[in-house]
């Protein structure tokens, strides 16, 4: 700013120079007419003594004719006379060339009252008298020598002549020119006696006219003095209003600008705040950061204090180093962004229960600079949790989608039987699973024993998984055993332990339903494309997305069907998964058997899924343990093919499910033992046992009878679970058995509203 | 003193030197194939930070693009060495956004600017401007 640039400055510096302006020139004038006083004093001065002189002049042409007359010598009063004249016609003379009056030092001044009119005419008056006064001077002046005669008997006698004077003496003796002196003397005295009064008075007309002229001064100044004032007085009080205005209207601007500020701070949805040098948070901060941070106490706050609670110390370090980066001048700011550690961070603040909320805060640094040099950074801050769980949400979503496309590639691979059979199979599992983690256990024992028993499970599900290669369900049932495993490394356990297990049983549950979802609608898919060749017709590909996407209703998939062969389609598929089931384990214990299925079509829908788990346990069991290897039936008299008979009817209030095989029935010994060897009985209790006691304890969790685990058996599930989905829907089951001969499994259910109930 | 003959060394109208740093062939091609101001010309190319060093004493680049993780000596200490050559060498470094407190440290010892990996010609580019802006040397 240069020197002359005055700003917001220039309306004060123009009206206070403006001011000592007039101040300047009120005192010039003032200076101006106070000279005048002076100088019209030195006239009066001056006049008064020219006042004197006619007076004196005349006394001295007296005296000098007293000399004459005395015969004294008078070349001294002609010299006085001759000064007094000279100084007289020189004052006069200065006085009327324009009013020119000599100080005592012989300074000239002139008097501005001696050069008017009026002071003219009295000077040319005084003038003319004093030329015929100059007239009769001049002869009497240029006199010199002795006016007396001049013989030598005589000059003694002067001496004498002038004693005798006082003694009455005679007249001296003049020599001619004396006598003409004497006689210009008296010539002069005459004339003086006459001039002497009006020059006397034309001087004190003069000195008259000086003091009215002085008066007139005094007046002027007065009201000059007057004017000035008023003048000046007016003018400060017009500058003070003019500041007054400007100052107020520069308030009530400064003010606007403060409470749009203010507002702008109150309203916007951004954290908004500035750091110093020191990191210090500045005092004109949003009002958003009080519910974005939680507090209000940021006065005097640094960067550091406001973070350190709720982000982690590394964060935190890394944060600090990113200010301090930014402070500085080598880093440029809009390449560094990328690596603002708080770009999307993650917060945590504590909340009033005792526990954490985690949010994510988006931090954003823009350096603010003043004059040239970096004075603050704006800091921007954003409560982004909602966005930041969109988004993961999104990615999950993403990822699960994702993982049903690889399922979906997965269950196109593997032959469907086996899928059908592992999913029921994994299904009795888990169902397992939840039985022994519903059994009531108290001891370290049998939590122990829980464990081991979940384990199996568990194991043989990931085992098949892995075999046909569902990685997804085999990695979570690795999830599971790890879980287990983890358990089992505990010293000490207790019920609560066991209670995460649900939820990872649930996952399991959940996934495995979801892959038999997408097999049902690969299934769906399958008959829909075979039913529109069959009819000539063709499958959009919209239609096959349709079906993928689970909307199977809405798709005609056959103008013809009715809703009956819907049923008998999924009829239909249980008795062919049970055929398949049948044959496969047959096959795999080297044994034959028929199934014969009736009535399957008339399961109602609300009893379809149990009443598939039930007879898929009861036709597996039936040929692992009832059917007897070709060769022992042959021995006992009987076909080499064994028959399973799978019955659904409805009878009276409810419905009747009937499966028996013609095997070698149940061995009560046999199941003693096992029961037993598992710890569920003791041989004492077995002794007492009758047959109805024995058959039941097939029915109990962890019993088993089969030597070795295999997929179909020895997992201890199968009577188990056959019970607890009976119970489940409160029914009944009842068994029927005859060495060598047969087993027989009924079981009755109620009608559906009652189970519904 | 090295800062008095760097500063004394106006950059403004000039072609400007460029290294580039990093371990991988296929980055160094990547940045000398896509590089697309005509002001920067590659006098070297290092695959780890001694070399890079080395080179620069040779010759100092004005500009030089830098990978942090290099074998022999990493981005990090070789910052810090072309630093105390030449004051006011401009330095972009190159790499992923893995670890933002690496990057961070890099610039502390006085790097200028951050291009995340994997980046386009496009981004390249306007990084390298903007070192370049931000130094001035470019209205």
């Amino acid at each position: 700013m240069g020197i002359f640039d005055l700003g917001r400055y220039k309306g004060i510096v123009l009206a206070i120079t403006g001011f000592l302006v007039f101040i300047a020139i009120i005192l010039a004038f003032n200076h101006g007419i106070a000279g005048r006083f002076a100088d019209n004093a030195v006239g009066l001065q001056f006049l008064a003594e020219q006042q004197a002189r006619p007076v004196a002049l005349h006394d001295a042409g007296k005296a000098l004719a007293e000399q004459l007359k005395q015969g004294e010598d008078i070349q001294q009063q002609l010299d006085t006379l001759g000064q007094i004249a000279r100084t007289y016609n020189t004052a006069l003379g200065g006085l009327t060339t324009r009013g020119m009056v000599t100080k005592r030092d012989g300074q000239v001044v002139a008097v501005p009252a001696l050069a008017s009119n009026e002071a003219r005419a009295i000077l040319d008056n005084t003038r003319k008298l004093w030329d015929g006064y100059r007239e009769k001077l001049t002869p009497i002046l240029n006199f010199a020598g002795s006016p007396y005669a001049t013989d030598s008997a005589q000059q003694p006698e002067n001496a004498t002549a002038a004693q005798k004077k006082d003694e009455g003496a005679a007249t001296p003796s003049y020599s001619p020119r004396g006598r003409r002196l004497v006689a210009a003397v008296d010539e002069l005295n005459e004339y003086a006696a006459n001039a002497e009064a009006p020059l006397t008075k034309a001087m004190a007309d003069l000195a008259a006219l000086v003091e009215a002229d002085n008066a007139s001064d005094a007046r002027l100044l007065k009201w000059l003095q007057i004017g000035g004032m008023t003048a000046a007085l007016l003018l400060l009080g017009a500058i003070f209003f003019y500041f007054a205005r400007n100052l107020r209207k520069e308030e009530i601007i400064a003010n606007r600008a403060r409470k749009e500020t203010e507002d702008i701070l109150r309203t916007v949805n951004e954290g908004l705040f500035l750091l110093d040098k020191d990191l210090r948070i500045g005092s004109e901060r949003s009002l958003a950061l009080n519910t974005i941070f939680r507090r209000d106490d940021f006065t005097g706050l640094t960067f550091d204090q406001l973070l350190k609670d709720i982000v982690p110390e590394k964060t935190l370090r890394t944060a600090m180093d990113y200010v301090a980066l930014l402070w500085g001048e080598r880093v440029n700011e809009k390449l560094v962004k990328t690596i603002n550690p708080l770009s999307e961070v993650e917060v945590h603040f504590e909340n009033p229960a005792g526990g954490f909320d985690t949010h994510f805060l988006e931090f954003d640094f823009n350096r603010v600079k003043s004059e040239g040099s970096l004075s603050h950074l704006l800091v921007t801050v954003n409560d982004v949790t909602k966005r930041v769980m969109l988004s993961r949400e999104l990615q999950e979503s993403q990822e699960k989608a994702q993982a049903q496309l690889d399922l979906l590639l997965r269950i196109l691979h593997v032959d469907p039987d086996s899928l059908t059979s592992f999913l029921s199979d994994a299904d009795v599992s888990l169902k397992m699973v939840n039985s022994i983690l519903k059994e009531p256990a108290r001891e370290e024992a049998a939590f122990r024993a829980k464990i081991d028993g979940i384990y199996r499970q568990v194991h043989a599900v990931k085992g098949e998984a892995a075999a046909l290669g569902l990685k997804t369900v085999e990695q979570r049932a690795h999830a599971f055993e790890e879980s287990l495993n983890d358990l089992k490394t505990r010293p000490s356990l207790s019920g609560s332990d066991f209670l995460p297990l649900v939820v990872k049983l649930d996952e399991l549950f959940n996934h495995l339903a979801q892959v038999r979802e997408m097999l049902g609608r690969l299934v769906d898919l399958h008959q829909a494309i075979a039913t529109r060749r069959s009819a000539g017709g063709q499958v959009s590909a919209e239609k096959v997305d349709q079906l993928l996407a689970g909307k199977h209703d809405e798709v005609p998939v056959d103008p013809g069907a009715e809703t009956g062969s819907v049923e008998e389609t999924s009829a239909s598929g249980l008795e062919r998964t049970l055929a398949d089931l049948a044959a496969r384990v047959a096959n795999s214990y080297s044994k034959q058997v028929t199934l014969r299925c009736s009535g399957l079509e008339n399961v109602p829908e609300a009893y379809r899924r149990a009443v598939k788990d039930i007879t898929i346990q009861l036709v597996r069991n039936a040929v692992v343990h009832g059917i007897e290897e070709p060769s022992e039936r042959v021995k006992a008299n009987k076909s080499e093919v064994g028959t399973l008979a799978v019955e659904f009817t409805q009878r009276g209030d409810g419905y009747e499910l009937i499966v028996q095989d013609d095997g070698r029935g149940l061995q009560l010994e046999r199941i003693k033992e096992v029961a037993i060897e598992r710890g569920l009985i003791t041989p004492a209790q077995a002794a007492v046992l009758d047959p109805r006691q024995t058959m039941a304890l097939i029915f109990r969790p962890g019993f088993s009878t089969a030597d070795r685990v295999t997929t179909d058996a020895g997992r201890g599930a199968g009577m188990d679970l056959v019970r607890i989905l009976v119970a489940e829907l409160g029914g009944r089951v009842g068994l029927a058995s005859a060495g060598g001969k047969f087993s027989k499994f009924k079981i009755w259910l109620p009608a559906t509203q009652r189970a519904a109930a | 003193m090295a800062l008095a003959t760097a500063k004394a060394e106006p950059l403004t109208n000039r072609k400007l030197k460029l290294m580039i740093c990093d371990d991988s062939n296929i980055i160094r091609r990547k940045i000398e194939r896509e590089l697309k101001i005509d002001r920067l010309q590659v006098i070297a190319t290092a695959s780890n930070g001694k070399q890079a060093v080395e080179a620069f004493r040779k010759e100092p680049a004005d500009v030089v693009t830098m990978d942090i993780t290099m074998p022999e000596m990493d981005g990090i200490e070789c910052v810090e060495n072309l630093v105390k050559i030449k004051p006011d060498v401009l330095i972009l470094v190159i790499s992923a956004l893995s670890d933002k407190a690496t990057a961070i440290e890099a610039l502390k010892k006085g790097a200028n600017g951050f291009l995340c990996k994997p980046f386009t010609d496009r981004q390249l580019t306007e990084a390298l401007e903007e070192l370049l802006r931000g130094a001035g040397n470019v209205d």
